[in-house]
């Protein structure tokens, strides 16, 4: 997050704030003009003169800070901070595996539920998502309708779900590819979140391509390490048995280990997400550390609707001025005995 | 053009300022300082200089450039009432048939490439609609929710290949689904574009139940029969069609060549587009002209204390 800014509507009419230490000489001279005179009407009296030197000086100054005030209120300030856009990439894992029902509901629901609370925490990004399994597919482009994302999750994965098998390369190649060209170019640090239960993550060969492009993985592991029978249904959702291999009923775990290595390998992060854990907000944290691809726009926290402030506090600093006694406790004369 | 204040509460503010700097100069002529001078015999008689006369008016000055900057804390503002014509927001979903007759050859190129380019051309020409995607063939897939992003829309239509659905032409359920990717929306005009090239013949369910679903969730359906005979066994059921949209009060559309699709497309836009016609104000604040008279005011009444209206103690 880059820092705020100061601007200004009027900035010309802070040039009048070079008056004022004008003003202030004026005052100075102003006081030893008026000091002359009274010990030329007065003579040795004019010590005995009731006003105070101290309040004096104190209503000029205040004086000088309230026309300060209300000249920079003119200038009209806005003070505010960039909106800045950021480009992510989630890479959904939809292989067999990620219907394992190691956590509940399923591998996958959780997958969309991660998914989904991440993307509602980056709110004004643009955000892609692509679906892999054996290959891997794009499920909706960049866009900066975010909520657009959180619809597509409900809307399923069939018939997005590629062919069968896991490909983590085919998954990191399309969304690489999904960044725009001229943000791919650019070579800064660009966000990729990775949701998989890590089958194939440990193979990977596209580490040192993510590396050149500046890409960093963040990856979320969903499942266990004692894992869970993988479940096969029909098209229309049925249950039909759960997979088998030579050695009888197949059994996924998560590979935590193998999607750790390929986020650090990025220089991004991995957590295990279980359902509870604060994931989402910690993914989310990481990816506005990453700088933006754009800034778009500035929000102003002191804008016009809110620069009665200045005109309020330069309004209050003149009439505590005006109200402000001249006189001195002058000294009680003695009484002759 | 108008005077309007933007925060007419802080107009309490005048009279209390202008009564407290009133008060203030009173209590000052009260309390001012002073210096013990044994006789003021001397100086009766003398009468008051046009200075000690202007004097008087130092804290009138006083109080009015005060009250000018009370007033601007009540953001004054020069208002212009602007009538605007604009594109109401409507929610429409493009639903394409993506069965595999859709790779058939007509005109030069397939069928789906046809549509395709009228489509990316028809999601370009979108202004305040939002707009989702839906494809069908044996089977329906949402490709694209509602958006008000039609360039990944336009996107995700490039993206559509006839045949990656399973086989058949399901358009009863092709628009139930469309109609369910309506049921949230909260725009006032709700509409399904439905394109296909043939008949439907694998639907779960039947096109007049969806029509009537439609209805009932007041979406409009408008259907195109596109490059393709009517009647026959493989052609369009323009009677159905037409059922089905009149019921919902949209229209059913022939469209047998490229012109033909892209100027049905056209004209669906222009019967979805509702030009709604709004009022803004458009302002000029007054605050800073009010604050910065306050201020030569201000100036000018300190200039005049200091100079040639000064006075001692």
């Amino acid at each position: 997050m880059t820092d705020g800014w100061v601007t200004f509507e009027r900035p010309a009419a802070l040039l009048l704030l070079a008056a004022l230490p004008l003003l202030g000489a004026l005052y100075g001279v102003f006081f030893i003009a008026r000091r002359r005179a009274l010990r030329a009407f007065g003579g040795p009296g004019s010590g005995l003169v009731s006003g105070s030197v101290f309040w004096q000086i104190i209503r000029n100054l205040l004086r000088l800070a309230g026309l300060a005030a209300l000249i920079v209120a003119i200038a009209g300030p806005r003070l505010g901070h960039p909106v800045e856009r950021r480009d992510v990439v989630v890479l959904l894992d939809v292989s067999q595996s990620m219907a394992t029902q190691d956590v509940t509901p399923s591998r996958l629901a959780l997958a969309r539920d991660v998914i989904a609370r991440v993307v509602a925490d980056l709110g004004e990004q643009r955000i892609g998502l692509v679906y892999y399994a054996g290959d891997a597919r794009l499920r909706f482009p960049l866009t900066p309708d975010t909520p657009a994302i959180g619809k597509v999750l409900e809307f399923g994965g069939y018939p997005f779900i590629p062919i069968t098998g896991t490909s983590v390369d085919a998954g990191l190649r399309a969304a690489v590819e999904l960044f725009p060209p001229e943000v791919r170019a650019n070579g800064a640090p660009k966000s990729l979140v990775l949701v998989s239960d890590g089958e194939g993550a440990a193979d990977s060969s596209f580490i040192s391509a993510l590396r050149s492009e500046g890409i960093r993985v963040f990856a979320v592991g969903i499942g266990t390490a004692d894992g869970g029978e993988v479940p096969l249904y029909a098209a229309d959702g049925r249950f039909l048995r759960y997979l088998t291999g030579r050695s009888g009923t197949t059994v996924s775990t998560l590979d935590a280990a193998g999607l750790e290595a390929l986020a650090h390998a990025t220089g991004g992060r991995y957590w295990t997400y279980t359902g509870s854990e604060p994931v989402p907000q910690e993914v989310s944290a990481q990816i506005f550390q990453m700088p933006p691809t754009e800034v778009i726009g500035e929000r102003w926290v002191l804008d016009y609707e809110r620069r009665w402030l200045l005109l309020g506090l330069a309004l209050g600093i003149l009439l505590l001025e005006a109200w402000l006694p001249e006189r001195r406790r002058m000294p009680t004369p003695a009484i002759a005995r | 053009m108008s005077l309007r204040f933007g925060a007419p509460d802080a107009l309490v503010f005048v009279p209390i300022v202008v009564l407290a700097v009133l008060a203030a100069e009173w209590w000052r002529r009260r309390a001012a300082g002073g210096l013990l001078f044994p006789s003021l015999g001397l100086i009766v008689g003398i009468a008051p200089s046009w200075r000690l006369r202007l004097r008087a008016a130092l804290p009138l000055l006083r109080t009015v450039s005060l009250a000018l900057v009370a007033v601007a804390l009540a953001r004054p503002e020069l208002t212009e009432t602007l009538i605007e014509t604009r594109t109401a927001g409507s929610d429409l979903v493009i639903t394409l048939d993506i069965s595999t007759s859709m790779q058939e050859q007509a005109f030069g190129r397939t069928k789906f490439e046809i549509t395709s380019d009228v489509v990316v051309d028809f999601l370009g020409k979108l202004d305040g609609e939002r707009a989702g995607l839906v494809a069908f063939a044996g089977e329906v897939a949402v490709y694209g929710p509602m958006t008000s992003d039609h360039a990944a829309l336009r996107k995700m239509v490039v993206g559509l290949k006839p045949g990656q659905l399973r086989g058949g032409t399901a358009i009863g359920d092709g628009l139930a689904v469309s109609v369910n990717v309506l049921r949230d929306s909260p725009a006032v005009s709700k509409a399904v574009v439905l394109l296909t090239d043939g008949l439907s013949n694998s639907d779960q369910v039947k096109p007049m139940d969806a029509a009537q679903i439609a209805r009932l969730l007041n979406v409009r359906l408008y259907t195109i029969g596109a490059l393709a005979p009517a009647g026959g066994q493989q052609g369009i059921d323009e009677r159905l069609m037409t059922q089905i949209s009149e019921l919902t009060g949209g229209r059913y559309f022939r469209a047998a060549d490229p012109a033909t699709l892209q100027a049905t497309y056209d004209a669906i836009a222009q019967l979805e587009r509702t030009l709604v016609t709004s009022e803004t104000l458009h302002s000029v604040p007054l605050d800073w002209t009010l604050a910065a008279a306050g201020l030569a005011l201000l100036a000018l009444e300190v200039a005049l204390a200091t100079t040639v209206l000064r006075s001692a103690p």
